[in-house]
């Protein structure tokens, strides 16, 4: 079993490294998210460079590219700009939905606006009523001719007031089974009858968030993606590369969190010593590197699975549900050993500390992690016997 | 447009040992393509795309001479996904430590070997040794036209004009070709390979020559005896810290400012 | 110095050709300099007071580069006019057209350049250190060929103090015609204001610790209260683009042995603190008092750069 990268991903991260070095610079970043607005300078170097064409077809101008660089190159964002790591993840699905289902305008619209620096594809699924049960959506989209209708209301719709489009989920209310009702829509943001109201997070302060109060925006009713009422598969489809890439830049950001606490840990004098001298700082930054090589591992075997085209349905869960925990436990773990100073704001670590809290919520909740892995495991063995 | 772009892989001098006695030991360093030769390689390969364009078959053709270190697969795809179509290596543990003379006749020699060459760029000095000079020695030796400290090159017709960027002025030249030329840093950033361009790296012409296939004779007999590499002399400095509040530190420094004769 | 007789000098720069012919002096008690001079007679009679020969090799025509004289100079290595020794040593001023020629003369002779000489030594056979791995090591080598052709710049060659005017004689030397030439077509003055870090006798050295290009305004008024240069790590001449190259101190910009060098927001990476640690007295700031520049200053002060500046420019506008 090799478990080297090839020499082309190794140069592709070197390379990263170097553009993000250049382009994203600890300063910069932590300027982007005192000011709580969008890294347009470092996304647009992303994508003058060529990394936003990653894993898109060569028919549209992108570089094929495999699950597992995808991996690296969220892994390299997330250790060296987390913010571009989670942003870059958060497109991951609503570019896939679009690439599988969508129309060959869609696609060309949409993939070189990406490719061209425009922010990702907002995805519009949450509601006040409808979180972890997300079937529970009721946005409606009536058909009027050639037009469609939208009614309704979005929450914690991520970048949907910077992106051109959000990929909006509706459901029939007639529909017998919810799962069966629920239809897909790229929707321009710029239609009328759209209204943005920003809400106030912890973190993930350079990464808005929104409500969306739709009232009576028309469009063609060309903007469906794929078919009417297969919404919920398709956007089943890629949710596990999505919640992937969310682990990918997560791991980064742990790997981050660690350097600061080692690089501390040795220069940090206290009662004449460094404090690495100390023994309980020696198991914490222990127990941070088990961490980081148990969720690095985890991560490039899901990711080589996916490239083999195994199923990876309760394994991808488990990735999340681990990485999600065990991230936040070793950012956490830094800031204690960073003290004082990584509560404050001079340093980088607290910003990782409120960006990564939110992974055990978003992309799907620990919780719903459990609800898919723990029937799954128990079938498995029911098969079995 | 053909272009020949000479480009030294060494030890990374950022990961110099210095042992307990003083020494340097560079064992342990990962060998790395000189970042002023990325700057030449850089200018070569967009005055080939500007070239190509217009028009004109053009190529860009890396070479680099020495010990068998530098035969590294990455190291080779790290060059070739810079832009170059072709890499050229001179191979031989002889050429280990070879002085500036030494390897300005090997590439010299390569280069006659290339066929019809119409530029021939070199980057402002090694990372290791940065002494300026194998470019120059280079053109020489060639008997073309050979400047350095070139800090903008333009295509016009069959001549460049130039930029030098010498300490009081700068002069604008017009080079005839073919030429050999040795860049400045600041004349353009390298490009970041893009994966297209890594992916491509791997499929690129490589070729290896010999050093008894470039027939030299004696040229590249020593004519520097290396007598010892140490870390520079630490001077004994005070490390006294001055406390207080910014305004009671900047007086402390103030005060030791005058006492030191510096105000 | 053992076998150190006849040595050469070249620059194109007067003020450096009269420190190297002087200079050369103080290689060894028999050394007899001769200087070559491409300029107006004068220039030729000035450097007369310090060599015991020169060969003048004219004034340049309009259009001429002093790189035009290679093939002239190499004709005279090779062949000293009447009455000359040919070189032992051949010293060229470390300046761009001075690496040019000498580079080039060296390729028509075969032989190699020693470049940025920093000092020359005997143990019985001549020896010379210079800096390498951008600044981490020092080595020394040893020639094993003559002429030995050197580069060296100012400071470095040391006139012996006793020497008085060596009024030399003045030979012309005929012009070879170079088998090539470049075309001038224009002369620029340098965009930014000529400095020369090497000779700045008080260095500020601005750091990543200095986060806006605005407060640039700042450093600039303390540098002129303290009556010295402004000059930045590699970072800002190279990548921010805030000063240009000539200001940069580190491995491939310019090296400070003056009074003073403060650093301020300077970490002390390696790069840099080889160009800075010749400087007499070392003092920084940064808020980070683990900073490695801290181990190789004389007076550090770990703290805000921003409140720190201000208070210094204060203090020494209280002096007077």
């Amino acid at each position: 079993m090799d478990f080297r990268l090839t020499e082309e991903q190794e140069l592709l991260i070197q390379s990263l490294e170097e553009l993000l070095q250049r382009e994203a610079p600890e300063s910069l970043m932590a300027e982007f998210d005192e000011k709580k607005e969008f890294p347009t300078g470092p996304w647009q170097a992303l994508a003058d460079n060529g990394i936003l064409s990653l894993g898109i077809p060569e028919e549209y101008g992108g570089t094929p590219a495999d699950i597992m660089t995808l991996t690296l190159v969220c892994e390299t964002l997330g250790k060296h700009a987390f913010t571009l790591g989670i942003i870059y993840a958060l497109g991951v699905i609503t570019i896939r939905d679009i690439l599988q289902f969508g129309s060959e305008e869609m696609k060309q619209r949409v993939l070189t606006g990406l490719m061209n620096g425009d922010p990702p594809v907002a995805l519009g699924i949450t509601e006040p009523q409808a979180g972890s049960d997300a079937a529970a959506l009721k946005t409606r989209a009536e058909i009027d001719g050639d037009t469609v209708v939208f009614n309704g209301q979005k929450m914690f719709c991520t970048l949907a007031g910077l992106s051109k489009d959000i990929l909006l989920l509706t459901r029939d209310p007639e529909g017998a089974n919810p799962y069966e009702s629920i239809s897909m829509w790229l929707l321009p943001t710029d239609t009328p009858g759209i209204r943005f109201n920003k809400m106030d997070k912890v973190g993930w302060w350079s990464i808005p968030s929104y409500e969306v109060y739709i009232e009576n925006a028309r469009a063609p009713k060309n903007i469906l993606v794929g078919e009417m009422n297969k919404g919920w598969p398709q956007l089943m489809a890629n949710f596990e590369i999505e919640r992937l890439a969310l682990c990918a830049a997560s791991v980064g950001a742990a790997e981050a969190a660690f350097e600061d606490a080692v690089t501390y840990a040795n220069q940090r004098s206290q009662f004449g010593v460094t404090i690495g001298s100390f023994q309980a700082v020696q198991h914490m930054i222990t127990d941070m590197a088990v961490k980081n090589e148990n969720m690095r591992n985890f991560i490039y075997k899901i990711a080589w699975m996916m490239d083999c085209g195994m199923p990876v349905r309760h394994e991808h869960a488990m990735c999340k549900l681990y990485v999600a925990r065990a991230s936040f436990e070793v950012i956490d773990t830094a800031m204690q050993v960073l003290g004082g100073l990584g509560y404050t704001t001079d340093h980088r670590v607290q910003r990782l500390w409120r960006d990564i809290r939110l992974m055990r919520i978003g992309g799907g909740t620990d919780e719903i992690m459990y609800n898919i892995a723990g029937p799954q495991l128990l079938k498995k063995a029911r098969r079995a016997a | 447009m053909n272009i020949v772009v000479c480009v030294k892989l060494t030890p990374d001098p950022s990961d110099i040992e210095v042992k307990s006695d003083g020494s340097i030991s560079l064992e342990r360093a990962e060998w790395s393509i000189g970042n002023f030769d990325l700057q030449a390689v850089e200018a070569a390969v967009r005055l080939a795309e500007a070239a190509a364009a217009a028009g004109e078959e053009s190529k860009v053709i890396a070479l680099s001479a020495g010990p068998e270190a530098i035969d590294q697969s990455k190291l080779k795809k790290d060059l070739l996904s810079r832009g170059p179509d072709e890499l050229v290596m001179v191979v031989d543990d002889a050429l280990r430590g070879a002085d500036t003379a030494a390897t300005a006749a090997v590439l010299a020699q390569a280069v006659r070997k290339l066929g019809p060459v119409d530029l021939v760029l070199c980057g402002e000095g090694s990372a290791d040794l940065y002494f300026q000079q194998v470019g120059l020695q280079l053109g020489e030796r060639l008997c073309l036209p050979t400047l350095n400290a070139i800090s903008k090159i333009e295509r016009d017709g069959e001549v460049l004009v130039v930029e030098r960027d010498l300490e009081d002025e700068v002069e604008v030249l017009e080079v005839p070709l073919p030429a050999v030329l040795s860049v400045t840093t600041g004349i353009n950033p390298p490009r970041l390979p893009t994966m297209k361009e890594i992916l491509k790296a791997g499929k690129k012409p490589v070729r290896r020559l010999s050093l008894a296939e470039l027939e030299l004779s004696g040229e590249i007999a020593p004519q520097v005896q290396v007598i010892s590499t140490r870390a520079p002399e630490q001077r004994d400095r005070k490390q006294i810290m001055l406390s207080g509040s910014p305004e009671e530190a900047a007086q402390k420094l103030v005060e030791q400012l005058s006492r030191e004769g510096i105000i | 110095m053992a076998g150190i007789e006849q040595v050469w000098v070249f620059s194109e720069k007067p003020a450096l050709l009269a420190e190297l012919a002087a200079g050369a002096h103080g290689l060894g008690e028999a050394v007899e300099v001769t200087a070559l001079v491409a300029g107006p007679r004068g220039e030729a009679e000035a450097a007369a007071r310090n060599a015991e020969r020169v060969i003048w090799l004219g004034e340049l025509p309009q259009g001429r580069m002093v790189e035009d004289y290679v093939p002239t100079l190499a004709k005279l290595v090779e062949t000293p006019p009447q009455g000359a020794l040919p070189p032992d040593l051949l010293v060229n001023g470390a300046t761009r057209r001075g690496r040019a020629v000498a580079g080039r003369l060296a390729a028509r002779l075969g032989l190699n350049v020693l470049t940025d000489v920093l000092a020359f030594a005997s143990n019985g056979e001549l020896q010379i250190r210079h800096m390498i791995f951008g600044g981490g090591a020092v080595r020394v080598e040893k020639p094993l060929k003559t002429p030995v052709l050197a580069t060296v710049g100012p400071g470095v060659l040391e006139a012996p103090p006793e020497l008085t005017a060596r009024g030399g004689e003045i030979v012309e030397a005929p012009f070879v015609e170079p088998e090539w030439r470049v075309t001038l077509r224009e002369r620029k003055p340098r965009k930014a204001a000529a400095v020369n870090l090497a000779a700045a006798r008080k260095v500020v050295c601005l750091g990543r610790g200095v986060a806006k290009k605005e407060d640039l305004a700042m450093i600039e008024e303390l540098a002129k209260l303290l009556g010295a240069e402004v000059a930045c790590t590699r970072p800002l001449a190279e990548g921010l683009d805030w000063m240009p190259r000539e200001r940069y101190i580190g491995i491939s910009g310019a090296a400070v042995k003056g009074d003073l060098y403060l650093g301020i927001g300077v970490s002390g990476q390696v790069q840099h603190v080889i160009g800075m640690n010749g400087s007499r007295v070392v003092a920084a700031i940064n808020k980070d008092e683990h900073a490695p520049i801290f181990q190789i200053a004389d007076y550090g002060i770990a703290g805000d750069l921003y409140a720190v500046v201000p208070a210094l420019i204060q203090a020494l506008k209280n002096r007077g």
